[in-house]
């Protein structure tokens, strides 16, 4: 029984090998669309919005407050009159001004209502990143301020110098450090390219898969199949053997293009024990869409344009293509009823926290239950005869 | 008796396919099954082999019922489907090693196996190249060898000349001919007279699902009543003429198709009667400009069984 499993097997495998074609579409795409994409989304250094600052008060608290801007180090900082810089942003020269209002110190210390104002292009779409940092700063301003005058009629020292000694406090290291652990900053913790890399393999492998057991409506067609049923071979070790040898092409491919991947974009794969589970659930379910694709169409050929459509339009819906954080929230829910999803969420698991065979009990657990409902649809869907 | 057909009745929905069929081969006989396209020579043969299963009757093999032992019949099987039923981007070694082990051969006696069919079906030196890239003669060659791999008591070959040349056609004849007088059972099914006359001792003619003639090709011509066909080439052909020409004792059936100027007339004594036939002819104004006589033959007597040609 196991020589003619393997036999179909090693032959299916033999034969995938032996196309030219294969070897793009199992490895150069994938590669391909990694770099392409990665490249994009990575977006090289990012691109600063230039700011002027109009600082009408030129006072000491009014300097603070722009070396806090400036240490926040998420725009390019420029200096000039008010007049320059509306010419300046009617001219686009700059994304827009910041307006520090004369009386800015006095209004401070008095605890008074602060007008500090930034304009900006209408297309600008920035602008709430700026508010925010704008804000943030002069909260962290105010504090200081607040501390320092209180210390000053406490002990009688010039507020000025207590400020100063506070905002240079500041700046040296607390050596408290924060992190924040949401799923927002795991996906920007993560790099693009290793996203891209993971989401780009499992798509190819699922294609990959697709044109593997599109071989058995193939063989229908050309009666090859016909003539495997003509040989002393049980169906079940038929089909154990297509079976195994779709697993081992998906493995070849994942493998070469998890080594590959390494080497060439430097990505980090994680637990190699947890990516086999992983990946082995990952290729079971395929199998599974690909023979259950395969048990509702005539030809291979069908089963290629259905299959691909579905494989592309589930990849993008998953975040095979983007970070879903950049879709609405309602596709984010969606996302979750794809093998897809799950497939990365447990990938970026082992690639980006490092996390073990446990952390993914999640993802393989529903990757098996997408593998069970499928294959067993799938496989009742081939007929023999 | 190496094979044996009992009552064999297969049907898809409301459509019986195959209907009350029996027959018997023995060990070393070639055995022909004649009949034209969807004449349910495949649904036959698929059924011989296990491949579909039957709704009454029962095939046995050696003694052994299909039903019951598929895998052992099968092993003693090997069956060249009418497709090419093969890999087209792997090589003709491999494909053969392929089907090799897929009834068991394994290691040098495989490889052996496939240098021996590899020389049998002629195609040594083409061993390492593609099935795409051969001619279809010898694609056809090939899916021959891969049904000899393990040796098979019976060999069954469905249409195995469908849409190749007459110097490949004659290659396979050529090759089965040999394949039968080594001692191989053969099962031969064919919607073409000639091949089937050429390589069978028996002959089984199949319409519609049923086995309407069986017997040897000189059993089956002695059936024939009007057995001869007497071809006339004429012009001016008229219905009364060939109303007389149907009323010549020992004529039996004409055929004569709207605006061609061809006249087929199936008579006994066709030698004798010939001179009357012509006769009458030019009696009613039609004027014969060539005459042809055909011995009784399988087309014939399908034709008087059927009323259809083969190839209708």
């Amino acid at each position: 029984m196991i020589r003619k499993i393997a036999t179909v097997a090693m032959f299916e495998l033999k034969r995938i090998f032996k196309k030219p074609q294969s070897y793009i579409i199992m490895f150069g795409m994938p590669l391909l669309f990694t770099l392409i994409f990665g490249s994009l989304l990575s977006g090289g250094e990012q691109v600063k919005p230039t700011i002027t600052i109009v600082n009408n008060d030129n006072s000491t608290l009014a300097n603070n407050y722009i070396d806090e801007i400036q240490a926040k180090d998420v725009m390019k900082l420029n200096f000039t009159d008010e007049d320059r810089a509306a010419s300046d942003l009617s001219d686009h020269k700059i994304t827009g001004y910041i307006l520090i209002e004369k009386g800015f110190e006095k209004h401070l210390l008095n605890e008074e209502k602060l007008n500090i104002m930034f304009k900006h292009s209408p297309e600008y779409n920035g602008a709430v990143m700026i508010k925010q940092v704008l804000h943030n700063s002069l909260q962290k301003i105010m504090i200081s301020t607040k501390a320092s005058t209180v210390y000053s009629s406490l002990t009688g020292d010039s507020w000025e110098g207590i400020n100063t000694k506070i905002s240079n406090e500041l700046k040296t290291s607390s050596g408290l450090k924060t992190e924040m652990i949401t799923k927002n900053s795991e996906m920007a913790g993560m790099q693009n390219m290793s996203a891209r890399s993971a989401g780009f393999t499992i798509m190819f492998v699922m294609m990959a898969m697709l044109s593997s057991t599109g071989v058995i409506l193939e063989a229908k067609q050309t009666g090859v199949w016909y003539r495997l049923m003509a040989t002393p071979t049980s169906r079940l070790e038929l089909l154990l053997g297509y079976l195994l040898g779709f697993f081992l092409i998906g493995w070849v491919q994942f493998g070469i293009l998890m080594a590959v991947s390494t080497i060439i974009f430097n990505i980090t794969w994680g637990n190699i024990v947890a990516n086999i589970i992983l990946i082995s659930a990952l290729l079971i379910c395929t199998i599974g869409i690909s023979l259950f694709i395969a048990g509702f169409v005539k030809t291979s050929e069908q089963q290629a344009v259905f299959g691909n459509l579905v494989i592309i339009s589930t990849c993008m819906l998953a975040g095979v293509y983007w970070p879903l954080e950049i879709v609405p929230n309602f596709m984010q829910e969606v996302a979750r009823f794809v093998p897809q999803f799950w497939a990365l969420e447990g990938l970026m698991e082992l690639m980006v926290r490092g996390g073990s065979i446990i952390d993914i009990v999640e993802p393989i657990g529903i990757l098996l239950a997408f593998a069970i409902v499928f294959l067993g649809v799938g496989i009742t869907r081939v007929r023999f005869d | 008796m190496m094979l044996e057909v009992k009552h064999l009745m297969k049907s898809y929905g409301k459509r019986q396919i195959v209907k009350d069929v029996s027959f018997t081969i023995n060990k070393g006989e070639s055995f022909g099954l004649l009949g034209p396209n969807g004449a349910g020579k495949s649904t036959l043969i698929s059924t011989i082999c296990g491949l579909i299963s039957y709704d009454q009757g029962e095939v046995y093999v050696n003694n052994q019922s299909i039903k019951k032992f598929p895998l052992v019949i099968k092993q003693k099987i090997g069956i060249v489907p009418q497709e090419i039923a093969l890999y087209p981007t792997m090589s003709a070694k491999d494909n053969l090693m392929f089907w090799g082990k897929m009834y068991g051969l394994k290691g040098a006696k495989a490889s052996k196996r496939v240098n021996e069919v590899l020389e049998f079906v002629d195609l040594k030196d083409r061993a390492k190249d593609r099935i795409e890239t051969f001619s279809g003669g010898m694609k056809r060659r090939i899916n021959i060898g891969a049904a000899l791999m393990h040796e098979p008591e019976i060999l069954i070959m469905d249409e195995p000349t469908v849409g190749i040349d007459p110097q490949s056609r004659n290659h396979i004849l050529e090759t089965v001919k040999k394949l039968n007088e080594s001692g191989k059972t053969i099962i031969y099914t064919s919607h073409y007279m000639e091949e089937v006359e050429y390589l069978c001792d028996r002959i089984g003619i199949i319409d519609n699902g049923e086995v309407i003639a069986l017997g040897t090709q000189k059993e089956l011509c002695n059936r024939l009543a009007g057995g001869s066909v007497v071809h006339l080439d004429v012009e001016n052909k008229t219905e009364q003429g060939i109303d007389s020409i149907n009323e010549i004792k020992n004529v039996k059936h004409i055929v004569s198709k709207q605006n061609e100027t061809k006249l087929e007339i199936y008579v006994n004594e066709a030698h004798e009667t010939m001179g009357e036939i012509v006769t009458t002819a030019v009696n009613h104004g039609i004027k014969v400009l060539a005459v042809e006589v055909q011995e009784p033959n399988l087309e014939s007597l399908f034709l008087q069984l059927t009323g259809r040609t083969l190839r209708d």
